[in-house]
């Protein structure tokens, strides 16, 4: 695999091939990205177009790495559909070979909001002590294995947990 | 897991592809296309990238698609030889006012040929 990321490093200096690699990739990432997400959404076509309010046919129209008529609304669209937002970024050709090394599946998977980890409320260490002499209390961590104890990362239990977001000009009553 | 990737080679044991770019001046925006989606299927196989791969357009003959300055559409099969982990580049082709100019059924006669003498290949190198 570094032997093609090599080569490819080298070739990606000519600016013609470099573009016609780049735009060949953008269009082959989409496509397969969308499939993969769809699919760890365990929805048909049909259902994605009925989310997005189009066609199942519009759908496999743009599950196709040579389809590049897509556009930036329709991008849009199904990043709602899949519970993600979607990302528009310029970047260096230099990137693209370690890019191109990574292409798996499980690389172009997104876990949608609710699973979303990087979401999870952060326990900090004084709570986790307290929770840890709770879990202690209630015997959990004798000998039975504690599902929380290195979990740092949790779910608010409703919204009303949730951090207040401070508004332009300090925080609403409510 | 990755792919395998050979070309089928002319009685001179060169590469029919790396012939067939140099023959047609392919430009190097088309062949940067062309090795993207030959990297795609060396790196993913023919299964992640949806519809990377067109057909079989006559019995074992697939065909990869290139919109670029010229439409290009090169012939390869699976296997011949290992199905599960190899393609052969065949035969180049080009697409024009939708028609080809080179029938799926040389392709087809490549890999016959293949079969039955198996040094008709090489290890697929990077086109120049």
């Amino acid at each position: 695999m570094s032997d093609t990321s090599d080569a490819l490093r080298v070739e990606l200096r000519d600016p013609e091939f470099s573009e016609g690699y780049a735009e060949s990739f953008l269009n082959s990432y989409v496509a397969t990205q969308i499939k993969v997400i769809r699919e760890q959404r365990q929805m048909k076509q049909s259902d994605l177009a009925r989310e997005v309010g189009t066609t199942q046919t519009a759908i496999s129209r743009i599950e196709n790495v040579n389809y590049s008529s897509w556009n930036i609304n329709t991008l849009k669209k199904l990043a709602r559909a899949f519970h993600l937002r979607l990302m528009v970024s310029f970047e260096t050709y230099g990137t693209l070979p370690d890019e191109v090394g990574k292409f798996t599946q499980e690389s172009l998977q997104r876990a949608e909001r609710e699973k979303d980890p990087g979401l999870l409320e952060r326990i900090g260490p004084q709570r986790q002590a307290s929770e840890d002499a709770m879990d202690a209390a209630v015997g959990v961590g004798a000998g039975a294995p504690n599902p929380w104890s290195n979990n740092l990362l949790r779910m608010p239990q409703s919204w009303d947990q949730a951090p207040r977001i401070p508004q332009p000009g300090g925080l609403s009553a409510t | 897991m990755s792919w395998d990737l050979y070309d089928f080679t002319n009685e001179r044991g060169e590469s029919v592809l790396q012939e067939w770019i140099e023959r047609e001046r392919l430009s190097r925006r088309d062949i940067g296309q062309l090795r993207q989606k030959l990297d795609m299927l060396v790196i993913a196989g023919p299964a992640l990238p949806p519809k990377l791969l067109a057909g079989p357009i006559y019995k074992h003959i697939y065909k990869l698609i290139i919109h670029g300055d010229r439409m290009l559409r090169p012939f390869l099969c699976k296997g011949p030889f290992n199905m599960e982990t190899e393609f052969t580049l065949l035969l180049g082709a080009i697409e024009a006012d939708r028609e080809l100019d080179h029938d799926p059924r040389e392709a087809e006669n490549n890999r016959i040929i293949l079969l039955g003498n198996p040094a008709r290949r090489c290890n697929h190198e990077r086109y120049k």
